[in-house]
């Protein structure tokens, strides 16, 4: 029999210590991958949302928060751009398009984005990909709603169905805008972005949905009909709008124009470079990161203590196992090698499990995590850094079994066969 | 004659030094921000008084500036400066950026003319860097011509290199 057959059958005979062992490694390894992998996929989730964007635009906020509510749909705007400010910024010369978008209303907790039609041309996502239809086609009518991919699947809805949309932006809406209902007219292919998660109805049409809402609640008795609403669309312009998406003929120009808008006098606004308010989100995430990273590294260091702890303990109860082997003919190296070659077969299944068990718990909990940071989670190949990482650990794996295999090799010339039990 | 011979050494490591000077510069040249402003604008902007007015409440106007050095067109040059990243790849992987003078984080003066500005592409994304560290970035330096009424031309740069400063 050769050594590593007979390593595997020691290790089964003693398969309930070396199953916990290799467990309590599995899970340590799979926090880490976890960690690690969540990190890096938030990361290239929120990069992927934002693309071809020069500068975005609100009311003055901080810049985090203002890229967070506008393209992410997570929190809240403190306040709106006037339309005033809107017409005079997307009259400038450096800018090429700009893009409104006014939030505040949802459909069973799915955003509702009132923009124009030029956000289906302008908008980018990943590597400057554009917006495409799975079905139907942009809002044409006033009543015509534009769904992303996934609330379409998770509400099942399809082409021609009418919704009714909700007044702010809570799963739970008390206040409907039931008294004018909307038409899906294009449902958006799926993008792995916030996108899949909103609706897009035009900017006129979330005006007219809040006609007689001017003091915070409907007006009793002021439910308009459609045909009321449509004659009133006509000579709707919107009062103010959430956000502008800018881009801009010449980018070079872009610190120019960001230092303008916030300058400007008649009213305060910010103006972001979506990559750096990303990086400065980072930086604040980082922190959090950084400790989390530390926690899985401790976890994983109990987990090969824990290795060596039931490695050494076994060791005593082995030595009539290590006298018979001696008794054969086997050489005091060969004793000590088969004790590593056990810690390094314990770490690799360890670490087997452990990738296996971090990528179920994603598979697990990317849907939750798309519904509610809006960040598709795909599960993808761990990096080469985490590669190197999970080397580095089975080294170190090894590394931990020479002791049990030094203190093996040192008592088998010792005391060689008289072991008394 | 002691001192003959110390000036004898003195003169050997100057043309030694003067050697090794002419040999780096062989190699890239480094190029100062203030070499991509056109010599006359330089000019201009200095004898008008480069404070920054601070008394009144209109903001000045930034400085805008989008000529160029058409010596420069295709040299190839290393600079350091801070990367403002503007397009990643699918995966959040820096594609293309901003190199400027400064980070952007101080408010009470303008920001950079946009000929202080390099745009750089990289052939290949590269993971992100940090926007707070500062990079030399090395590659052939272009100008490009800009058809519209803002600008004239602007400096890209197809990055061979960028490594921290």
């Amino acid at each position: 029999m050769t050594l590593p057959s007979l390593a595997i059958r020691s290790l089964a005979n003693r398969r309930f210590a070396i199953g916990l062992t290799v467990l309590t490694i599995a899970l340590s390894i799979a926090l880490l991958v976890l960690v690690e992998q969540l990190r890096s996929e938030v990361r290239e989730g929120f990069y992927r949302s934002v693309s071809g964007t020069d500068l975005i635009v609100g009311a003055r906020t901080s810049p985090v928060q203002l890229l967070l509510y506008s393209v992410f749909g997570l929190g809240e705007a403190t306040n709106n751009v006037s339309w005033e400010s809107y017409q005079a910024l997307s009259g400038t010369a450096e800018v090429a398009w700009a893009v409104p978008i006014s939030l505040g209303d949802a459909h069973q907790g799915y955003r509702v984005v009132g923009t124009e039609a030029g956000f289906f041309d302008h908008y980018r996502y990943a590597d400057r990909q554009p917006l495409e239809f799975a079905h139907g086609a942009r809002f044409d009518d006033l009543f015509d709603v534009v769904l992303g991919h996934q609330v379409a699947r998770k509400l099942d809805y399809a082409l021609g169905d009418e919704i009714v949309l909700a007044h702010g932006t809570t799963r739970v809406s008390l206040q409907q805008h039931d008294n004018l209902p909307f038409t899906v007219s294009g449902i958006l292919a799926p993008t792995g972005t916030p996108i899949d998660q909103q609706l897009y109805i035009s900017l006129t049409a979330h005006e007219a949905i809040h006609i007689g809402w001017q003091n915070g609640m409907p007006r009793p008795g002021a439910n308009l009909s459609d045909e009321q609403a449509r004659a009133m669309a006509e000579r709707l312009t919107p009062d103010s709008v959430t956000a502008i998406l800018l881009g801009l003929t010449t980018r070079a120009a872009v610190f120019g124009l960001q230092r303008r808008v916030n300058d400007y006098r008649q009213e305060a606004l910010s103006a972001v470079l979506p990559g750096i308010a990303l990086q400065q989100l980072w930086r604040i995430t980082g922190l959090a990161e950084q400790i989390l990273r530390v926690v899985a590294a401790l976890v994983v260091l109990s987990g090969l203590l824990g290795m060596l702890t039931v490695l050494l303990t076994t060791l005593n109860e082995r030595r009539r196992e290590m006298a018979i082997l001696r008794a054969n003919g086997a050489r005091p190296l060969q004793i000590a090698g088969l004790l590593v070659f056990e810690a390094g077969l314990l770490a690799a299944a360890g670490i087997a499990l452990g990738l296996v068990m971090a990528f179920a718990v994603q598979a697990i909990a990317a849907p939750w995590l798309l519904s509610t940071v809006g960040v598709n989670l795909a599960v993808s190949w761990p990096s080469a850094l985490l590669w190197k990482l999970l080397g580095g650990i089975w080294l170190a794996g090894l590394i931990v079994g020479t002791v049990p295999a030094l203190m093996a090799y040192r008592r088998t010339l010792a005391d060689g066969m008289q072991v008394r039990m | 004659m002691l001192m003959t011979h110390r000036s004898w050494t003195l003169l050997t490591l100057t043309l030694l030094l003067a050697l090794a000077a002419s040999l780096s510069a062989n190699e890239t040249r480094v190029l100062e921000w203030i070499e991509l402003m056109p010599q006359e604008e330089a000019d201009s902007w200095l004898n008008d008084s480069a404070n920054v007015d601070h008394s009144g409440f209109d903001a000045p106007q930034p400085f805008q500036s989008f000529t160029t050095v058409p010596e420069l067109d295709g040299e190839t040059v290393r600079i350091p400066g801070f990367v403002v990243p503007i397009e990643t790849d699918g995966e959040g992987n820096l594609l293309e950026f901003f190199l400027v003078p400064y980070f952007g984080a101080c408010i009470h003066v303008p920001p950079p003319p946009a000929n202080q500005l390099i745009y750089g592409r990289l052939d290949e994304a590269i993971p992100m860097v940090n926007i707070w560290d500062a990079f030399w970035m090395e590659g052939q330096l272009n100008i490009e011509n800009i058809e519209n009424e803002t600008a004239a031309s602007a400096y890209t740069m197809d990055v061979a290199s960028l490594e921290l400063y």
